[in-house]
């Protein structure tokens, strides 16, 4: 290196001062060693940042400078389509060139809203998002005044989902923002009328029915917040026959009897003081008559 | 002693780039200079420094002109919250009654490094305009800082990233950055599956809505 191998003699060509003024140790340093050591540097600079030539054998589309364009765009080589889109993104996205230590710093300066959307671009974000120490990570730039144990509990017990414990909602869950309507969201965070949108909207249970969640659960045939485990009447009917309101009446009877058996269904807004005859119809085709 | 002005050399594998002739205090504020510097003062010989970051000529000169720009701020900042703390309404808590000085010294200093991380935070005009820049080279610079280990330059330019990503549809972001979808089919069903409701370790998807 011609740089480093210049002679001490340059000292006093530049008219910097004689080096009597430096301790004992100093003048006992030899050329020689001064050259050693300046050499020793330069190598440990350079080897920090080289790849290990293992990383270049496994990976060679690693090497963007001396990329051969045969293995970026054959597909017949066997290798499956995204296998060449992750080659491709490993070469020419700006963000893969990055190392994982900047594209975590980054992250940390995201919302959790952005951060959702960026772990659905592309495989390298959802496995950096996946990893759970960088859920301790990001957690601990939140919360910098957590200890260990609280960021393990906090990350073990309730995950990404109440990170952001922005808006309270009526189901009595912490939901981050990216679960509430524009209109939703203009709403104070104390509201207590705030609802999420898994809450907002309503469910047609038949023709003339359609419900909304708060009303799912005062429901007499219906409980709880789950619309799985809501109930409806049920009726053993023989579909190849009409129904009289006799049938009916000794079928609902019979239902309050036993409640838990299952059978074909009938829509409870179906009125029968007409006089008119009925067809039973089957539990999974509400659109019968 | 130390020299007053330091020449950087940007070495390649095989060629040798521009020497840059930087200031001792612009060189200062990279750690990677520092220790080079102190190194190399050992030998008090070397007049040139060598820089193998594969850092591109460009890249090395923009950075250099962010260093001249910002290399006072670190002094100009504690002189402006010195002053600032000066005037003792502004301390914070109050000193006096009951405190010993040593006690009113560590609460004084503790205030005066926050306040001046705070100084140092603050974007001026002339950062942004900055980083005014083709996307390939906000992330050159982004990686050169890295390198050079220039802590304050790191967090604007990884800031910068970051609002370029923020707000931005999944495609907005394939599209600004030139990602392809790279996701396995199986990998895909699952995204679609949990998409608008689930993230990555959310347990209650898997309990109540399959």
């Amino acid at each position: 290196m011609a740089t480093i191998s210049a002679l001490t003699s340059r000292r006093n060509q530049r008219g910097l001062p004689e080096t009597g003024h430096l301790p004992k140790t100093r003048s006992r340093l030899s050329l020689s060693r001064i050259k050693a050591k300046a050499k020793h540097l330069v190598q440990r600079t350079n080897k920090k940042h080289e790849t290990p030539e293992v990383s270049r054998i496994s990976r060679p589309w690693m090497t963007s400078t001396t990329l051969p364009i045969t293995i970026l765009t054959s597909t017949e080589d066997g290798y499956p389509q995204w296998e060449d889109a992750n080659r491709q993104n490993t070469s020419q996205c700006p963000l893969y060139r990055l190392p994982n230590e900047l594209m975590v710093a980054i992250m940390g300066r995201l919302e959790l809203d952005d951060l959702y959307i960026l772990h659905t671009t592309s495989r390298r974000f959802m496995e950096l998002l996946s990893d759970p120490l960088f859920a301790a990570y990001h957690t601990a730039a939140k919360f910098p005044w957590w200890g260990i144990d609280d960021i393990w509990n906090y990350n073990i017990r309730r995950t990404y989902k109440s990170w952001c414990r922005i808006q309270k909602s009526w189901c009595c869950e912490w939901h981050c923002a990216i679960y509430f309507s524009a209109r939703q969201k203009d709403l104070s965070v104390h509201d207590d009328t705030r609802i999420c949108i898994g809450r907002e909207g309503s469910v047609q249970l038949c023709s003339r029915l359609s419900v909304n969640w708060a009303e799912l659960g005062l429901q007499p045939w219906g409980h709880g917040k789950d619309l799985r485990r809501c109930k409806m009447h049920l009726f053993d009917l023989d579909p190849s026959r009409p129904v009289t309101m006799q049938d009916l009446r000794r079928h609902l009877e019979l239902r309050q009897a036993h409640p838990n058996e299952g059978g074909f269904a009938l829509c409870p807004h179906f009125s029968w003081g007409d006089g008119k005859l009925l067809h039973a119809f089957l539990s999974h085709d509400m659109t019968g008559q | 002693m130390a020299p007053t002005h330091i020449r950087v050399k940007n070495v390649d594998d095989d060629r040798d780039g521009k020497v840059f002739t930087i200031t001792y205090q612009d060189a200062m504020q990279s750690g990677i200079l520092k220790d080079l510097i102190s190194d190399f003062e050992d030998a008090s010989f070397v007049d040139t420094i060598p820089l193998t970051g594969n850092i591109s000529d460009h890249t090395l000169s923009r950075i250099i002109s962010w260093l001249m720009i910002h290399s006072g701020d670190v002094a100009r900042a504690t002189e402006q919250v010195k002053e600032f703390l000066g005037n003792p309404q502004n301390r914070q808590p109050p000193t006096g009654l009951g405190m010993d000085e040593d006690a009113v010294n560590k609460a004084l200093s503790s205030q005066e490094r926050t306040l001046v991380a705070e100084k140092l935070k603050t974007l001026t005009p002339w950062d942004v305009q900055f980083f005014e820049v083709p996307t390939d080279e906000v992330f050159d610079i982004l990686i050169a800082a890295n390198y050079l280990d220039i802590q304050r330059l790191v967090n604007i330019a990884s800031q910068t990233v970051a609002n370029m990503i923020k707000g931005k549809t999944t495609e907005q972001i394939r599209d600004l950055f030139g990602i392809v979808n790279d996701f396995t089919p199986e990998e895909e069903d699952e995204l679609r599956r949990t998409e608008g409701w689930a993230l990555p370790h959310c347990d209650w998807t898997s309990e109540q809505w399959q």
